[in-house]
């Protein structure tokens, strides 16, 4: 009896020991990677990556041709002007201050009885300016490449705010809020992905909201045409602009 | 003689013990492996494929981080370059060379300097409460671009968002949990830094009813955090080296 005794109890250690190792291993298994998502985002995102990688190995090369030529025409006044001059044609059609035609879509938001029979409320109209500089946003963030609001060109310093229902303003300068044509030229169909929630938004100020595409390439995104002036910033590097 | 029941119960006594330690040793050890098996199950298993295509993604947007860096490096030695030819040649039409800068700095291609302000935005890491909306508690492309319309109608003349420069093109959208700004991943917190004069700037995010009011106040239903702005003699806005929605080949 002692020795079954002592059998049976080192049997049942050995057990709880053997089980006791198991269960360690297997809590504090290390696990060496949490930051695995998606698959299909990961692809997307390297894509878009590589896209960009592409763009700025060919920009740089345009940059550094750049550098050489004005290096080169440092002693040619004339030729060195005219790289000048070509130079600032392209930067006015980034800054926004030249008018850029080609195709795209033109957005109507216009004060409409339909909407409001529908449920519309004209007093929501009130958060009218936030839900425009989000569509611009939105247009922007869906390849838009150049935006007007009423013929005003939205740049990179635009703003769009309501100082009262009836005194909406875009770039300070006022426009009348019963009747909004905004104008973007860029790929019409992300630009119209990027529109999908805001029929909705403006339905319910009472508000219709309609796309017309532009494909014959006629559609003109107007200059901006008020004066800039830089107060503050200046080059990295300079003392005064 | 008592000898025979005494030998009994103590075998019964140690076997009741030994009983007792197992089941509870049974019974942790079923709890233990419950855990672990749960948070196996949330954790994604580990697909070798996507980690190569994690590893790629990584590389390549280091080797991107560096090419930005060449961009903005020579831009400013163009810019450097267009000055000097000013400079030099009194002849030839200043105003080239100034509306060059200008718009450079308008579009947001280049580099720029100045006084002006930063602040962070962030979600609100505290609990939240059960009955309470998670989406009132995390940043939104609008409340990034609110708070941009707002700068800019305070007069500032340069605005980034974690280093991205707002340009004419610039769209800051939500993609999912993602928040892009330029087309490029961006993570909280958000530090915004924007030129221009400091103290219109922070009168206009921090007035009565203001936007940082608007973000922050639990009476308004939302819950960001906010940093109260900080001004600054000078603070630096990279340059953006992006390709304005294609505009730019």
């Amino acid at each position: 009896m002692q020795t079954k005794h002592k059998v049976s109890l080192f049997l049942v250690s050995f057990l709880l020991g053997s089980m006791l190792t198991v269960q360690f291993s297997t809590v504090h298994r290390p696990r060496e990677d949490n930051n695995v998502v998606d698959n299909v985002q990961l692809n997307a995102e390297l894509a878009t990556e590589k896209d960009r990688q592409k763009f700025y190995n060919s920009e740089i090369d345009r940059l550094e041709q750049q550098v050489n030529t004005y290096q080169n025409k440092q002693g040619n006044r004339e030729e060195l002007a005219k790289a000048m001059a070509d130079d600032l044609d392209k930067i006015k059609g980034l800054a926004g201050v030249k008018p850029l035609k080609g195709n795209g879509i033109i957005i109507t938001i216009e004060d409409s009885f339909d909407a409001i029979a529908a449920g519309g409320d004209p007093s929501k109209a009130a958060s009218l300016d936030y839900y425009l500089y989000q569509l611009i946003n939105y247009l922007n963030g869906n390849d838009a490449q150049a935006i007007s609001v009423e013929n005003h060109r939205i740049i990179s310093l635009s703003s769009i705010r309501s100082i009262s229902m009836n005194n909406l303003q875009v770039n300070a300068v006022m426009i009348n809020p019963k009747s909004i044509t905004i104008k973007a030229v860029g790929n019409i169909e992300q630009m119209k992905i990027g529109m999908n929630l805001f029929p909705q938004f403006f339905r319910e100020m009472g508000k219709d909201f309609k796309i017309t595409d532009v494909t014959n390439g006629s559609l003109t995104i107007p200059a901006y045409d008020a004066p800039v002036e830089f107060k503050y910033a200046q080059p990295e590097g300079d003392k005064k602009l | 003689m008592p000898f025979k029941p005494d030998k009994r119960l103590r075998l019964t006594v140690s076997l009741t013990m030994i009983s007792v330690i197992l089941g509870l040793m049974l019974s942790m050890q079923y709890k233990n492996m419950r855990v672990t098996a749960d948070a196996q199950a949330k954790l994604p298993t580990i697909d070798p494929k996507a980690q190569y295509t994690a590893d790629q993604l990584n590389r390549i947007k280091d080797e991107n981080k560096g090419l930005e860096e060449e961009i903005e490096k020579l831009n400013k030695t163009l810019h450097g370059l267009e000055k000097q030819a000013g400079d030099v040649d009194q002849n030839l039409a200043p105003e080239i060379r100034d509306d060059l800068t200008k718009y450079k700095i308008m579009s947001g291609l280049l580099a720029v300097k100045g006084p002006g302000i930063t602040f962070t935005v962030d979600d609100n890491k505290k609990d939240i409460p059960a009955d309470k909306d998670v989406l009132l508690y995390i940043t939104h492309d609008s409340d990034l671009r609110m708070l941009v319309n707002e700068l800019f109608i305070a007069g500032a003349e340069a605005v980034s968002i974690n280093g991205q420069r707002i340009t004419t093109t610039t769209g800051i959208v939500c993609i999912g949990t993602m928040v892009k700004v330029n087309n490029q991943r961006i993570t909280t917190p958000f530090v915004f830094t924007a030129i221009g004069d400091p103290k219109n700037m922070i009168n206009a995010l921090e007035t009565r009813g203001g936007v940082i009011e608007l973000l922050t106040r639990p009476e308004n239903g939302r819950y960001l955090t906010i940093t109260p702005p900080k001004q600054s003699p000078t603070v630096t806005i990279p340059g953006y080296a992006g390709d304005f929605n294609g505009m730019k080949k």
